[in-house]
């Protein structure tokens, strides 16, 4: 994730220099290859949504049929409304919970990312490159490696099928990219401003919030949307800690939904879609958000 | 000697700072980073050290009751079990398949986006959608687009004769997983692509200009200058993914129960039988695989490359 | 605010305060009524002091106020120009910055005066802008000390010490606007809301930004910007102003036009100031007395003037000037491409009508250069002379209104290149293989398009350095 915002980053940063201008002078015949193969490779990403989108408006009856079609032979938006009924499943629900547990998460992530970036970048003291490295590395674990363990200790604590687990664990699972974000972007603020308010008067902490936090705010959104998609996509630690129905998230609550039914394909893929809807809406936002909050670090005074 | 200066001697800030304004500073940068250590080490640190003692022992189901040392009568296991075996090499497979693939078909449409069309921008947001939606809803399309009954593509396999009836792709233990590395690959390529697509962007366009006016044909071009500057971006990426793809769950668990991989192996024996020392034995093998690779990593590249 | 109807000691400019070296001093006018500052509310600095006059009556301004000589007095006058209390006294000794194993500050010493304007000049890393940052404090002091008035600062935070700063790109605070920007220092003043606006108003006019204030940093063009770091650095009316490269980052022409502007409102206020900078004109211009530091020493402190007629080794008198003072080896012999020994040995100047045809030198110069290193002291290795020290000689003697009457030649050399630099002149020239700088101020027609030409120089106004580069007197 670290690289795709790195990568998506410095491509939208340097977005000012020219591309290659190959299309202009290619031919005829190359640029047909080109669009020919752009256009395969735009349906093959997104032919899946696009079954996703079109089974969710179809009737039951389109749907099982002996010879299924690309095109939606009865549109309806019966499977949407049944979800929100909560007849079949407590859809409503478990986008609550998934809302709730995301949004915690990212804000108290961000909380103590914040204060822990800066003082990664303008701190000195013992350890400063080791933790460093060391949250490095941790990003690269999975979870499978700690869910084992991490269940038993749950359980020891009493906190099995409760939102807190689910807190906890995604705060820490965030941490990383967060830290990683933010430090690399107070980085590129220049400390000749906190200076200047260390000189007037202010405090490190007071500098923190007063200066810092302020000049980073598109930064600090898109690190709030980034820890919120994690959150809200995560499957494993939510399967195993969560049980009860009432506490369920979005990808368990579709994948119980699947299980305890059969033959729900509509609803199922209009709860999919109903998931997949506001993490696609954030990164168009977020893609703004990446160009502007790596200029406006760059300001010069 | 003030609270804060004992602390900060025991801490070893002394041979650190040369006067009390440091000294603060550097107390409070600690104070400050001790959050996210704290909430770092004890959800993954010491579950991590946790794991290595279950390793070595039989969990009971109460949970009142302590786990009972058995040495290595669980590693023992392991490696007698066929079972195990074979989810390593289909989790070799998995891996390797999937990061080759997923590289190739990244640089591909990398290379591809490396030039000015309209609607590039929104091209780009459309091809990273693979990789950021939610697991769950991707998978159960791929699931039901490749269910035997209603799926369009056993329907559209069938018409073209290469099967003689609809097949459940992922039903079968022969084709599901090369279905699973497809999969894997669609969702993970835009990764690759984003990396590969950023540095494509730092090649002079001069350098590409001097071929071509030297005669160089095209494919000249992408082997004597692309590829070499590439070469660090491919390394990252294939290691990258390499770790990561060895320890995914949810790719293939939400797909199809008939690809063992050592993840889900760790999950079965764990969830599903129990058997949580076990699991934790196997966890503990992925971890070590994958600590193995992360230092490769961090030493070959250093914490700034990521 | 301060309230007291008052003249100001206003725009009379020079106001050299410092006992220099020379000890040079005008007695600062604005006698006129210190007493008004006296039940000034505002006072978060200094206390106003009574008006300097090496032991005039000091009116004691306030009852409570300290009071010190030599200090400047600032005072408002309707229009509410913002006053100060002037600055305090700066005093580093032995002042040591250490790197692991480098040294970059070594051992410096130094005594600002109150409101004096003292410039550190130097090349890039020769520790100047690591001396300023300790003086504030953004910087741990190794070895040493710095005392801001009577007070040792060394151990005390930069948020402590009253001490203002002007970045080099003056580190504004992007997200506030140019009002929000001079608050927000005043926000920890003890200053009331309302005083804080007038302040802000007051600081504004006085550095002409008052229709900017509700602008944010991008908007605006980098000498407007420059004056609102400096706003927001004097608003609060700190004991010591320090300034890095503030001017480095304009263009030439709104460089000199501001370090004028910078100077008169520096002298209004009687701020005491650390300025920092690498460019000899600059701190030529606007310096009450300049410390040349080099490699993390200072190697002299005096008046413009006198570090300028005056200096302490070759680095100095290369270092000022421009274009620097042309440096020789005495005797020739010293560098390889030496003219020869022998020669026509100059004798004193000649009747000046002689020209061209005196044939006192060698055609390729090296008598001049032979000349120059003539009557050097005994450890002398080198011998210096600044361009303008070199003459033009044409047909009718030395060109120029006021020829030096010690002059020496003429010497013939090679011309090279001929610039006309506006309202002088830079020749290139090639004497016995050396390059040489003259500058004249004019060139006679007689004398142009030629690439041979006879110069005379000041045998006074040359320079001898021994062997390490001291001076030799």
């Amino acid at each position: 994730m670290i690289g795709l915002l790195g990568a998506a980053a410095s491509e939208s940063a340097t977005g000012i220099r020219l591309l290659r201008q190959r299309i202009r002078a290619d031919s005829r015949l190359r640029r047909l290859g080109f669009y020919v193969s752009l256009g395969l490779t735009l349906l093959i990403s997104l032919l899946p949504f696009y079954v996703m989108l079109a089974t969710s408006l179809t009737t039951d009856d389109a749907i099982y049929v002996d010879n299924p079609t690309l095109l939606p032979q009865a549109v309806t938006l019966e499977q949407y409304t049944v979800l929100f009924t909560g007849e079949t499943f407590a859809f409503v629900g478990y986008f609550a919970n998934s809302a709730v547990v995301a949004t915690i998460t990212a804000t108290f992530s961000l909380l103590v990312g914040v204060i822990g970036a800066y003082s990664f970048t303008r701190l000195e003291f013992p350890g400063n490159t080791l933790i460093r490295r060391g949250v490095v590395v941790v990003y690269m674990l999975s979870a499978i490696t700690v869910v084992v363990p991490l269940f038993q200790l749950i359980a020891r604590l009493g906190l099995v099928d409760t939102r807190l687990s689910l807190l906890i664990t995604y705060t820490v699972s965030t941490l990383p990219l967060t830290l990683y974000m933010l430090w690399n972007y107070f980085e590129s603020i220049p400390v000749a401003i906190e200076e200047a308010a260390l000189l007037d008067g202010y405090s490190r902490v007071e500098t923190i919030f007063r200066v810092v936090v302020p000049l980073s705010l598109p930064v600090l959104v898109a690190t709030f949307l980034f820890a919120f998609k994690i959150a809200w996509n995560e499957y494993i630690f939510a399967s195993v800690f969560l049980k009860s129905q009432a506490k369920l998230t979005l990808p368990i609550g579709i994948e119980r939904m699947n299980a305890d039914f059969s033959n729900v394909w509509g609803q199922v893929m209009a709860a999919s879609f109903l998931t997949t809807l506001p993490i696609v809406v954030m990164f168009l936002y977020l893609e703004k958000y990446m160009v502007e909050g790596l200029t406006a670090g760059a300001v010069e005074g | 000697m003030s609270v804060g200066t004992r602390l900060a001697s025991a801490v070893g800030v002394d041979g650190y700072v040369e006067t009390p304004v440091q000294r603060r500073e550097a107390l409070l940068g600690l104070l400050l980073i001790l959050p996210a250590v704290v909430l770092i080490g004890a959800v993954i640190l010491y579950p991590i050290g946790y794991n290595v003692y279950l390793s070595f022992t039989e969990v009971p189901l109460n949970p009142d009751r302590a786990p009972e040392w058995v040495g290595l009568g669980n590693y023992a296991e392991l490696l007698s079990s066929g079972r195990f075996w074979s989810a390593l090499t289909t989790t070799f497979a998995f891996t390797i398949g999937s990061t080759i693939l997923s590289t190739v078909v990244g640089l591909a449409v990398a290379m591809l986006f490396d030039r000015q069309f309209r609607g590039r921008r929104l091209a780009r947001g459309l091809v990273l959608l693979p990789h950021v939606t939610p697991i769950i809803a991707v998978a159960f399309v791929w699931q039901f687009m490749l269910s035997p009954l209603w799926g369009s593509i056993p329907n559209l396999l069938a018409d073209w004769g290469l099967y003689s009836t609809r097949v459940g792709l992922l039903e079968q233990s022969s084709t599901a997983l090369p279905v699973v590395i497809v999969f894997s690959t669609w969702r993970n390529f835009p990764f690759a692509f984003l990396l590969f697509v950023a540095r494509l962007q730092a090649i002079p366009e001069s350098m590409y200009e001097a071929a071509r006016i030297d005669g160089a044909s095209a494919l000249a071009q992408f082997t004597d200058i692309t590829l070499p500057e590439l070469k660090s971006t491919i390394a990252i990426v294939v290691l990258l993914r390499f770790i990561w793809e060895f320890n995914t769950f949810a790719e293939v668990w939400l797909l199809t129960r008939q690809v063992l991989t050592l993840p889900i192996f760790a999950y079965q024996t764990a969830f599903a039988n129990f058997e949580q020392g076990l699991g934790a034995a196997v966890s503990l093998l992925l971890f070590a695989v994958q600590a193995l690779f992360v230092i490769g990593f961090v030493a070959l590249f250093g914490e700034d490359k990521v | 605010m301060r309230d007291a109807p008052s003249t100001p000691p206003g725009d009379d400019g020079s106001r050299s305060t410092p006992p220099g070296d020379d000890g040079s001093r005008s007695t600062p006018p604005g006698d006129d009524d210190p007493a008004a500052l006296c039940g000034s509310a505002v006072v978060d600095g200094p206390q106003p002091r009574p008006v300097p006059d090496g032991g005039s009556s000091g009116r004691p301004a306030g009852g409570d106020a300290d009071s010190r000589d030599g200090g400047a007095v600032g005072v408002v006058d309707f229009a509410g120009e913002v006053a100060t209390a002037g600055g305090e006294t700066v005093s580093l000794r032995a002042l040591t910055k250490r790197y692991d194993d480098e040294v970059a500050v070594d051992g410096v010493s130094l005594d600002v005066a109150e409101g004096e304007l003292v410039v550190l000049l130097g090349p890039s890393g020769c520790g100047k802008t690591t001396t300023l940052r300790m003086i504030a404090g953004l910087e741990s002091v190794t070895e040493g000390s710095v005392a801001i008035g009577d007070e040792d600062v060394s151990l005390r935070a930069p948020q402590d010490r009253d001490v203002a700063m002007v970045f080099q790109n003056y580190a504004l605070y992007p997200h506030k606007t140019v009002r929000g920007n001079i608050e927000f220092p005043l926000a920890k003043t003890d200053l009331s809301r309302e005083d804080r606006r007038s302040r802000i108003r007051s600081t504004a006019e006085l550095l002409d930004i008052a229709d900017l204030l509700d602008k944010e940093p991008a908007a605006l063009s980098g000498g407007q910007r420059q004056r609102v770091a400096i706003g927001r650095a004097i608003a609060r009316e700190p004991s010591v102003l320090l300034m890095d490269e503030p001017l480095s980052n304009l263009d030439a022409k709104l460089r000199v036009r501001t370090r004028s502007e910078l100077r008169a409102l520096q002298q209004r206020l009687g701020i005491t100031t650390v300025y920092v900078t690498h460019d000899q004109e600059e701190a030529m211009s606007i310096a009450d007395r300049i410390a040349i530091m080099n490699d993390g020493r200072i190697e002299q402190v005096g008046t413009p003037e006198a570090v300028y007629r005056d200096p302490t080794s070759a680095f100095i008198a290369g270092f000022l000037g421009d274009p620097s003072m042309n440096v020789l080896p005495v005797d020739g012999a010293v560098d390889g491409d030496a003219a020869p020994n022998g020669g026509p040995t100059p004798g004193p100047a000649d009747a000046p009508g002689d020209g061209m045809d005196a044939g006192a030198g060698e055609a390729d110069g090296s008598a001049l250069v032979a000349a120059l290193g003539a009557d050097a002291p005994d450890r002398a290795a080198r011998v210096g002379i600044r361009p303008e020290d070199l003459s033009l000689v044409d047909s009718r003697g030395i060109v120029g209104d006021d020829p030096p009457a010690s002059a020496v030649g003429p010497f013939e050399v090679g011309l090279t290149v001929l610039e006309p630099i506006g309202r002088a002149y830079e020749l290139t020239l090639d004497a016995g293989g050396r390059q040489l700088i003259a500058r004249a101020r004019t060139v006679p027609d007689e004398l142009r398009g030629r690439d041979r030409l006879a110069v005379a120089f000041d045998r006074d106004a040359r320079y001898y350095f021994d062997a390490d580069g001291g001076r030799l007197r």
